[in-house]
């Protein structure tokens, strides 16, 4: 399979008079530019919204710190202004057991104007995000192939490497499952690397690294291995080669393992790690989300 | 002359089952299970095929070993079969797979036993490693079976490392297997068509575009794929499988051999049998030959604790039980029939969200999740079918839409998933010139919308 990159260029987000709010007006509270409340006591649709300019075929990357909710509470959608219709939505697939970040990259279809809306659709809850931040970047495909697995835990290390099409890496998206049944364990660590001239890792510094909760990796129960959307915010240099490993972040055993997914080589600039052993006929399932200066 | 729905269903099924032991009529469509029921009880063979066959299934797929039929003097098999499969038991009880199924309106295929069985050896009597006296033993199966098998595939997933030194590679799948094996089936049967393993890890891309380098095409039709349900969610990869063996292979068949697994533990009925009609109705919209469902596996769900697949079969004193994945399947099989009577129409109609937030500037906002799978097909019986599902079923959402068809089309109808035979009229108007189609809901499991020519 061949690269499959899309790429967008002159990406620029534009808010247009902050966020406006959406619903009942005592269900939201909108803190700041960065920080909204809502509060629905019955099943009810509120939230805030907010005017964004978007190119075509990239994606909104939206981010925000989220208190605990339950599954399918928190909605982002990015809506076409003209129609109104979604082109882009995302909702918690599982609960937000502790203050997490939360990131997803919504597709921005044809580009053009927007609304971006942060709330809670036809749900009974109370939501309470801060540090809300809206991005418009490319999405680098290494590969979407889904027929292999890759082990992370009881000392195996996954990664791969791939080559920088932007100026800053804003996130990565895997497709990832917990291996087995309610084992519990050690949190998921993504860490970003440079690629040296020589090829070698340079381990000296991570140029980015995040921690995501285990509570956040999809399940075993369900045999769904689900995309994941995981900010690792790093100053790249497009041309240049780079590695993002996972681990975790203390030693466990093969039962507490997560699974990776990913297929046959499909990235020519890039292959999939073991251990940090280069693995060239294969390709973890990661789309690169980036963002141009 | 103006046929109902019903009465098109029946004069297909009379036209299927009336031709008895002549050539079984091609229906176009992959609906077919893998069955592990062989039988030399010639009444239990036919109660269980007629499950099959009231499933909607246009083929039957099952498992064949050169063990089973002739021990060679061994009795290895004393450790796990009854004399009922073995010798000439087994022989009667592959007669009655084939014949009755052929009756009933299926097409048979058959996947032939690999080295893998027995740590390298194609027997555990014959020592010599090679496929010499196997092929054998095909050629004989291929006589006696002579135009009765819509396809065998050879082997299974032997694009992995095996025992006895295999080293999984293309060219050793080519050499040990595939040429020996489809040599011996085309002498016994010059007309079988034939398959490669269902590969592991599908679709195995480039190993199956290696096959055909290797010369796959002079010895076989088509290729075939072990597939999860997952990858049915989003079809990107099988996709680009079908474009890639096409673009060297244009002739090529598809056969998904031991498609699904819905997830075994812990989901509802409901979710398994969502995920059980996704699947088939993929296969059938992305124009595969064959993909044979697990009729009965491990599967324990929240509900009803089956530890079953899609169902149990009846016996002499038990009906059986039929799971809601079992009749979400006769849906889909008894509702997208027949691919070569039927249309893609997909721009016959068009999805309108129902929900409108009230903003204060008075703009329109909708948060009805995108993007769910709609298609449309006009059946050759004069009728317009809508499917539309999301398809994450692991993690559903629901959506409410508004459908606008042309107005040719009138008296919409719901399918209902679980009863194929059940309709459920909907509320429809006339808006900007087209029917409308009111508050349609949609989630993991398909909905199905049926509505009528007015000219019929």
């Amino acid at each position: 399979m061949g690269l499959l990159t899309t790429t967008c260029f002159a990406l620029a987000v534009q808010g247009a008079g902050g966020w406006t709010p959406v619903g009942d007006p005592r269900a939201v509270t909108i803190v700041d530019t960065h920080s909204v409340t809502i509060a629905t006591p019955e099943k009810a649709t509120a939230g805030a919204l907010l005017a964004v300019s978007t190119p075509r075929a990239g994606a909104l990357l939206v981010t925000a710190d989220v208190e605990p909710c339950a599954a399918g509470d928190l909605a982002f959608s990015l809506n076409d202004a003209d129609s109104g219709v979604s082109i882009g939505q995302f909702r918690n697939p599982l609960p937000i057991t502790a203050k997490s970040t939360v990131v997803a990259a919504l597709s921005t279809g044809g580009g053009g104007l927007m609304r971006l809306f942060v709330g809670a659709h036809d749900r009974k809850t109370r939501l309470v995000m801060s540090s809300i931040r809206q991005c418009a970047v490319n999405a680098q495909r290494v590969s979407s192939c889904t027929s292999l697995g890759a082990l992370v835990g009881d000392s195996r290390v996954a990664g791969q490497s791939f080559v920088a099409a932007g100026d800053r890496c804003e996130a990565v998206e895997i497709r990832i499952r917990q291996l087995n049944e309610n084992t519990g364990g050690p949190d998921l660590c993504v860490r970003l690397f440079a690629i040296r001239p020589d090829g070698a890792i340079d381990r000296s510094t991570p140029l980015g690294m995040t921690v995501i909760r285990r509570s956040q990796v999809p399940p075993a129960e369900m045999d769904a291995a689900r995309a994941l959307t995981i900010p690792l915010p790093a100053r790249v240099a497009r041309g240049q080669k780079y590695f993002v490993e996972f681990s975790s972040v203390a030693p466990c055993d093969a039962s507490q393992a997560y699974l990776l997914l990913g297929g046959p080589d499909a990235y020519p600039q890039g292959e999939r790690f073991e251990n940090g052993n280069a693995k060239p006929d294969s390709d973890l399932c990661l789309t690169i989300y980036e963002a141009h200066k | 002359m103006k046929h109902t729905s019903s009465q098109f269903l029946l004069m297909m099924f009379l036209a299927v089952t009336a031709t008895g032991a002549g050539d079984v009529p091609r229906r176009e469509a992959p609906y077919s299970v893998v069955y592990y029921g062989l039988t030399s009880d010639e009444a239990q063979a036919r109660r269980q095929l007629q499950t099959v066959r009231d499933l909607g299934c246009t083929g039957v797929h099952t498992l064949v070993y050169w063990w089973q039929a002739e021990t060679l003097g061994g009795d290895y098999w004393k450790k796990d079969y009854s004399p009922d499969l073995i010798g000439e038991n087994y022989d009667r009880a592959i007669d009655h797979f084939v014949n009755i199924s052929r009756e009933l309106g299926m097409r048979p295929s058959l996947r032939l036993g690999s080295f893998r069985e027995f740590d390298g050896k194609f027997h555990p009597m014959d020592d010599s490693g090679t496929p010499d006296q196997y092929a054998k033993w095909v050629t004989k199966l291929a006589t006696r079976y002579r135009g009765k098998i819509d396809h065998y595939v050879i082997g299974d997933e032997e694009n992995h490392d095996g025992p006895g030194g295999f080293d999984g590679s293309a060219n050793a799948y080519m050499q040990k297997m595939l040429v020996p094996l489809a040599t011996a089936i085309r002498k016994g049967d010059p007309a079988a068509r034939i398959s490669i393993c269902g590969t592991s890890s599908a679709p195995a891309t480039r190993w199956v575009l290696e096959l055909i380098d290797l010369g796959l095409p002079e010895y076989a039709d088509g290729v075939a794929c072990n597939f999860w349900h997952h990858q049915m969610q989003e079809p990107v990869e099988i996709e680009d499988f079908m474009k890639r063996v096409r673009a060297k292979w244009p002739a090529a068949k598809f056969y998904a051999n031991g498609v699904g697994y819905a997830p075994n533990r812990n989901l509802h009925d409901l979710t398994q049998a969502a995920i059980v009609a996704q699947s088939m109705f993929r296969l059938f919209d992305l124009g595969w030959d064959s993909a044979p469902y697990y009729l009965y596996t491990f599967c324990t769900t929240v509900d009803t604790r089956q530890n079953y697949g899609l169902c149990s079969v009846p016996s002499a004193t038990d009906a059986g039980s039929f799971s809601d994945a079992w009749k979400a399947y006769q849906t889909i099989a008894h509702t997208f029939y027949d691919r070569s009577t039927m249309k893609r129409l997909d721009n016959a109609a068009r999805l309108v969200p129902m929900d409108r937030v009230q903003l204060v500037d008075g703009a329109p906002l909708s948060l009805t999740p995108p993007a769910p799978l709609f298609r449309v097909y006009e059946s050759g019986d004069g009728r317009l079918l809508i499917y539309l599902a999301y398809p994450d079923a692991a993690f559903p959402q629901t959506g409410r839409w508004r459908i606008r068809v042309d107005r040719r089309w009138h008296e919409p109808a719901l399918i209902e998933a679980l009863d194929y035979r059940r309709r459920t009229p909907l509320t429809s108007k006339v808006v900007e010139s087209m029917l409308e189609i009111e508050d349609v809901t949609v989630c993991e499991m398909p909905t199905i919308i049926e509505l009528k020519d007015r000219a019929r």
